[in-house]
């Protein structure tokens, strides 16, 4: 089977999971509303059109159990639980400091918690070999917030970089042709940017080269730290619709890391707020808000309202 | 909430501050402990990968070229003047008991045996080592050593292991180039400039400096090589943030690396001593 069209069964697949999911999701909602058990291991459905699916509990893309994390004596994530499913963008908000990054990370193990556990479909990352987890790796696309592209390289080497790596049987023409491809799907003309190197591009075309290499390996879930900080609001709005184009078009799950609360609106189903640790009391959760863009305007916690409306209000006393 | 008398600074007292140093210290000591015990594990994952799975040609071709082949112009500048300096500070001493003639052997045997690798190695320290630090530190401050391992490449693979492998590789070479310049510049200067006799130079050298002697600079070189890209690399990657983390790892590799090149020089010179008297016995004193 030809690379290209194993991208595309894997998208399909991508997308027939995230449907399944959903429709896993709503029938539990529905028994537990009805007060029924919500235990429908190997469940029957009936679809609309009269045939029967049996459903299966898969586990969630990923997820996130009893997560913490301490730098030295300094805790950053405390108790922090959160399930990913396929197809769905999950904003990740909170003021600076309050560890959104670091759990970012952990998701993908750049950083290894002090306790609790990372789920990748089901497996713990900290249990993998270096080889299991280069492999659970190429599943993911990771956006930084610096673009982190390579600067000895050009625009080209940067995106056709992982399939370079993973991808040993690929001919140089079919490289050649996804990295035109992805450098017109995020807005850059190939043939005036694939020689160029990283220095000589604006911040925006960078962080959408960025964008184009974590797509390479088609990935089934896409990380971005900060994306749209230091843009103008033309080009965030770019990268915005980029989110919004990886997420409708490929299927593919995502956890934004922001504080633009514009874009975490715009692009994600869901958000998750964080506060910052050292201003917790000791029983007090840390993810202080999860629920949709709907509900966050009707959130009442003092904390979520004011970080949503950009008002300081009396929290200059607690900042130190 | 911390309430408003818990958080106004108040200058410490003298228990305090003396506490305080106690703590600085202990800190210091544990940090030390902990870097040795950081190098000693990226050196066995530097190990495992270099087993386990060769690096690309290209990683390795563009670390040959930049740690070989443009070290070559200041390895050989510095061994020419330290052979040239020898020449000038031993040429009075030999004059005043008048065996001047004899000056070659000093020189040539110093240059092969110690000065040549150690002030290579040294050379290759600031040049390349600080190199590595800064180049990977930058790497680290600018995520993309966290963008390799989100995209499935282990850094330690891709960056450390041509780099370490140009070193421990390329280094006894550049050490020869050296030794080379130091003889000739050691000798042009003599013949040259002190008008020694050059058939006395060369016969009294070729009866002093043997094979074991250039054999022991190289092997030495071999040790200064490893160490110094383990050191450099990761000091490299463990930089802390900003312009001011890198110049920091750039500065540290350097002393690090000294300081190793040093150690490991005593170390080797008193296992190459006892390895000359007792294995070599009486093949080392017909060198001499």
């Amino acid at each position: 089977m030809k690379d290209t069209e194993r991208a595309e069964q894997r998208r399909n697949d991508a997308q027939e999971a995230s449907a399944r999911d959903y429709q896993f999701d709503e029938l539990s909602e529905r028994r537990e509303s009805q007060g029924r058990s919500n235990k429908i291991e190997g469940a029957v459905l009936t679809t609309s059109d009269g045939k029967k699916k049996t459903l299966r509990r898969r586990p969630p893309l990923l997820e996130v159990q009893d997560l913490n994390v301490i730098f030295n004596d300094n805790q950053v994530l405390r108790d922090i639980n959160l399930k990913i499913r396929r197809g769905e963008t999950v904003a990740i908000i909170g003021e600076s400091g309050c560890g959104k990054t670091v759990l970012l990370k952990n998701l993908i193990g750049l950083i290894r918690p002090t306790s609790g556990r990372v789920l990748f479909k089901g497996q713990d990352l900290a249990t993998l070999s270096d080889k299991e987890l280069t492999n659970a790796r190429s599943y993911f696309g990771f956006v930084f917030q610096m673009a982190a592209l390579f600067d000895s390289m050009t625009i080209a080497d940067n995106v056709s970089f992982p399939l370079r790596q993973h991808r040993k049987n690929m001919k140089r023409s079919e490289i050649v042709e996804i990295v035109n491809r992805l450098l017109l799907e995020v807005g850059l003309n190939p043939s005036v940017v694939a020689n160029k190197t990283p220095g000589e591009l604006s911040g925006g075309m960078r962080k959408r080269v960025g964008f184009a290499r974590a797509l390479a390996m088609e990935p089934e879930i896409m990380l971005y730290d900060e994306p749209t900080t230091g843009l103008d609001p033309i080009m965030s709005d770019v990268i915005n619709e980029l989110m919004i184009n990886a997420r409708d078009n490929r299927h593919v799950a995502g956890v934004l890391v922001t504080h633009d609360m514009k874009s975490a609106i715009k692009v994600a189903n869901r958000l998750v707020m964080l506060y910052p640790h050292p201003l917790l009391g000791p029983e007090q959760p840390q993810v202080i808000f999860d629920g949709s863009a709907q509900e966050i305007w009707r959130c009442q916690d003092k904390r979520v309202w004011q970080f949503i409306r950009g008002q300081a209000g009396d929290r200059i006393r607690d900042m130190g | 909430m911390p309430k408003k008398d818990e958080i106004i600074w108040e200058e410490p007292t003298q228990w305090e501050r003396f506490v305080g140093s106690v703590s600085a210290m202990g800190h210091s000591i544990s940090s030390r402990v902990a870097l040795a015990g950081n190098l000693a594990v990226f050196s066995f994952s530097t190990a495992f990968w270099l087993l386990t799975k060769g690096p690309k040609r290209e990683t390795l071709t563009r670390a040959f070229y930049n740690i070989g082949v443009l070290s070559i112009p200041v390895v050989m500048l510095t061994g020419a003047f330290i052979g040239m300096v020898l020449a000038v500070q031993s040429y009075p001493q030999f004059k005043v008991i008048g065996m001047e003639t004899r000056i070659g052997a000093a020189i040539n045997l110093s240059l092969v045996k110690e000065l040549g690798p150690v002030l290579a190695a040294t050379m290759l320290a600031g040049r390349v080592g600080c190199s590595l630090a800064a180049e990977l530190g930058t790497m680290r401050v600018t995520e993309q050593i966290d963008a390799l391992a989100s995209m499935g490449v282990n850094p330690i693979h891709y960056l450390v292991v041509p780099r370490f492998l140009a070193c421990l590789i390329l280094i006894p070479g550049l050490t020869l180039f050296a030794d080379l310049m130091g003889v000739l510049g050691g000798m042009s200067f003599s013949i040259g400039l002190l008008n020694v006799d050059w058939s006395y130079y060369w016969n009294y050298s070729q009866n002093v400096v043997g094979m074991f002697d250039v054999f022991a600079g190289m092997f030495k070189s071999v040790f200064f090589g490893g160490a110094i890209a383990l050191i450099c690399c990761h000091q490299g990657f463990r930089c802390g943030a900003g312009a001011e983390g890198v110049g920091k790892a750039a500065t540290s590799s350097f002393v690090l690396s000294f300081i190793a090149i040093l150690f490991l020089d005593l170390l080797i010179d008193i296992f190459l001593d006892l390895f000359q008297t007792l294995v070599l016995g009486m093949s080392a004193s017909s060198v001499v």
